[in-house]
């Protein structure tokens, strides 16, 4: 009941929230210079007609008002520019589920490999396998997206041919989701692995064994849970971003993902788009910091959702 | 204690037992060769300050020290099996069952993310051959037994709804659900309340009566484990300086060490104008052991000999013996 009450607040606050983003964001927006139609071949006149057409020549607030209503709606407009005419939704909807498709690949990825290396390095500290994984991690997470993307591209498509360069291709979704999945693994294993370290030392482990568990259960099943409380923390706005796919990843291997809008829709002053994925993303970056919360109550009876 | 006892009612025996941590090259000597024997159902109590060796030589007992702590040499008998030549899987069965451990501080030693239900179940799965049904009805009887008002509901709730004493009648609850014949207690009332250090007192005391197992009641206060314990053994610096019955420790204390321990117990009848009497100087560095009496440095009265040589244990009767050149002349007669 406690918890009912408590989601029914959170989405209420997340309504909120949204209401803000939407409004600064249009009206920033507007403050643009240019509007979607400034690279139309077209004379000065006809411009005017198709900025008249779609009310853009109306005061902002106005154009605001109307915008609102119509997403209340469900109706988040048309493309003006990137695909003219197809609604913002149905753009939204087919490239997400591109960027989603791998976006869960790398997540899995990401969470498998990130939290497994991450328990090796932490029990194993300052030994050997220790050292390899802190020293991988550290350039992992130093590195650049474009430049894991470029290298893998050189090395893996065109000196040793084993994969295709873009993402229309058999096997091209492997390498963007590397791409994606190389800085959240690398931030979980060191997040794992400094979260195990802490836990390592607690009593309650020390009472684990004076009651004569094995050290298979102490490590796996008191330790780990321990462990992954912080884990826990990141996996929300982790998982929003890398479901909405990485800007870099999916431009440089072509993939047609929701990443790539994100950044064209504000280059060719696309309206409707850039408000359609702006309300599109956070509305997901706040969903999963509500289920975060959630799953974090259910590792963690101590916290109380409120 | 001297070899007058009948073995078969000998349940631990420690037999030279030296225990060191290493830190980077350096050894702390934490436990310099220490030797004693506990009765079945007798109550030992281990009192020093920190840092005496009283803790480590304890958890030893079921290799439960730190990996960079090592046990050196000596032999840990239980009912007549050495402890520290066991397997992994021999030391793993004899833990929780027959020798239990309660810990300092009960509120980190319940795993905060299971329920009571859960930690008390994992012992009685491990250790016995009760069903679901009778390990559940166990679990109902050993809480009610350490004083936990209902049950049924307490066990399904989390470490982090109990209070601080609450916590500990769970882990005496946990350390006595497989009826061990020793309960090693750790320094049990250290982080309680004084109220409530007497309550687990007047527990871990009926229940000693009640289930007669012997306990290694482990303290830095002498206070504590007067009207507990059958015997007391005082350590310091990693020896055991002082060995006796309780009254002995108390009437007839024969070691420096001791008397300046005594001294420091506020006593309910002395005059409010006394002052309490501190040890003076801290104890010694057991990252280098000098020669002679680890004491002698504080000790008042220190001799030459003190500085140069230590001093063995001096049996002063059968059951009193303590580690002092001073009873040298005494003893010889």
């Amino acid at each position: 009941m406690q918890t009912i009450r408590y989601i029914v607040k959170r989405i209420g606050l997340a309504v909120i929230s949204l209401f803000a983003i939407v409004t600064i964001t249009f009206f920033l927006m507007n403050l643009l210079p240019g509007d979607p139609f400034m690279s139309e071949k077209a004379t000065a006149e006809n411009r005017a007609i198709l900025v008249a057409k779609y009310g853009l020549d109306q005061p902002v607030y106005i154009q605001y008002g109307r915008y609102l209503k119509n997403l209340l709606k469900g109706d988040m407009g048309t493309s003006y520019v990137l695909q003219k005419g197809r609604p913002v939704a149905t753009i939204i909807f087919e490239s997400f589920a591109t960027s989603m498709q791998l976006g869960v690949r790398a997540l899995v990825l990401a969470i498998v490999l990130g939290v497994s290396l991450g328990s090796i390095a932490g029990l194993r500290k300052d030994k050997p396998s220790d050292g390899v994984i802190r020293v991988l991690s550290s350039i992992g997470i130093s590195m650049p997206g474009y430049v894991i993307a470029s290298a893998l591209m050189i090395v893996l498509a065109v000196n040793l041919k084993v994969l295709p360069v873009t993402y229309n291709k058999p096997g091209g979704w492997i390498m963007p989701m590397i791409t994606l999945a190389m800085y959240p693994t690398c931030y979980l294993i060191r997040l794992t692995r400094a979260s195990i370290l802490e836990v390592m030392n607690q009593d309650y482990l020390t009472t684990e064994r004076a009651k004569g568990m094995s050290e298979f259960i102490v490590v796996f099943v008191h330790a780990l849970k321990n462990s992954l409380i912080p884990v826990i923390t990141y996996l929300g706005p982790l998982t929003a971003s890398i479901l909405t796919g990485g800007f870099v990843a999916e431009t440089v291997f072509n993939v047609p993902g929701l990443g790539r809008y994100f950044v064209s829709s504000i280059s060719s002053r696309d309206y409707t788009v850039i408000m359609g994925v702006t309300v599109f993303y956070s509305s997901l970056i706040v969903m999963m910091n509500l289920l975060c919360d959630i799953l974090y109550k259910i590792v963690d009876p101590r916290i109380t959702l409120e | 204690m001297n070899g007058h006892d009948t073995t078969d009612n000998v349940l631990l025996e420690i037999r030279d037992l030296s225990v060191s941590f290493f830190h980077g090259g350096a050894e702390v000597q934490a436990v310099r060769g220490i030797n004693y024997t506990l009765k079945k159902g007798e109550v030992l109590g281990i009192v020093g300050e920190s840092g005496s060796g009283k803790s480590v030589s304890s958890h030893s007992i079921l290799r439960l020290i730190p990996e960079s702590g090592k046990i050196k040499s000596g032999q840990i008998l239980f009912d007549g099996k050495d402890i520290l030549r066991m397997s992994k899987k021999e030391i793993q069965d004899l833990r929780g069952n027959r020798i239990a451990m309660i810990f300092q501080d009960p509120m980190t030693s319940l795993d905060p993310l299971f329920t009571v239900e859960y930690q008390l179940n994992e012992s009685l799965k491990k250790h016995t051959d009760l069903d679901a049904a009778s390990r559940k009805k166990r679990m109902l009887e050993l809480l009610s037994m350490v004083g936990i008002n209902q049950p049924e509901r307490r066990l399904k709730q989390y470490p982090y709804e109990f209070s601080g004493g609450m916590r500990q009648r769970v882990m005496i609850a946990m350390a006595l659900s497989c009826d061990p014949q020793l309960l090693i207690a750790d320094e049990p009332t250290t982080a309680l309340d004084v109220t409530i250090q007497a309550q687990i007192i007047d527990l871990l005391k009926e229940l000693k009566d009640r289930l007669g197992m012997a306990i290694i009641f482990i303290t830095h206060d002498l206070g504590v484990v007067s009207d507990i314990c059958d015997k007391i053994i005082v350590m310091y610096a990693g020896k055991i300086v002082e060995e006796g019955y309780s009254r002995q420790i108390f009437f007839e204390k024969a070691h420096p060490y001791t008397e300046g321990l005594l001294a420091s117990v506020p006593d309910v009848e002395s005059d409010v104008n006394e002052k309490l009497r501190p040890i003076r100087g801290n104890p010694p560095d057991m990252s280098c052991v000098k020669e002679g009496c680890a004491f002698a440095p504080r000790c008042e009265y220190a001799m030459r000999i003190c500085t140069r040589e230590d001093a063995p244990l001096f049996e002063l009767d059968a059951t009193h013996a303590a580690a002092c050149w001073k009873l040298l002349k005494e003893t010889a007669q």
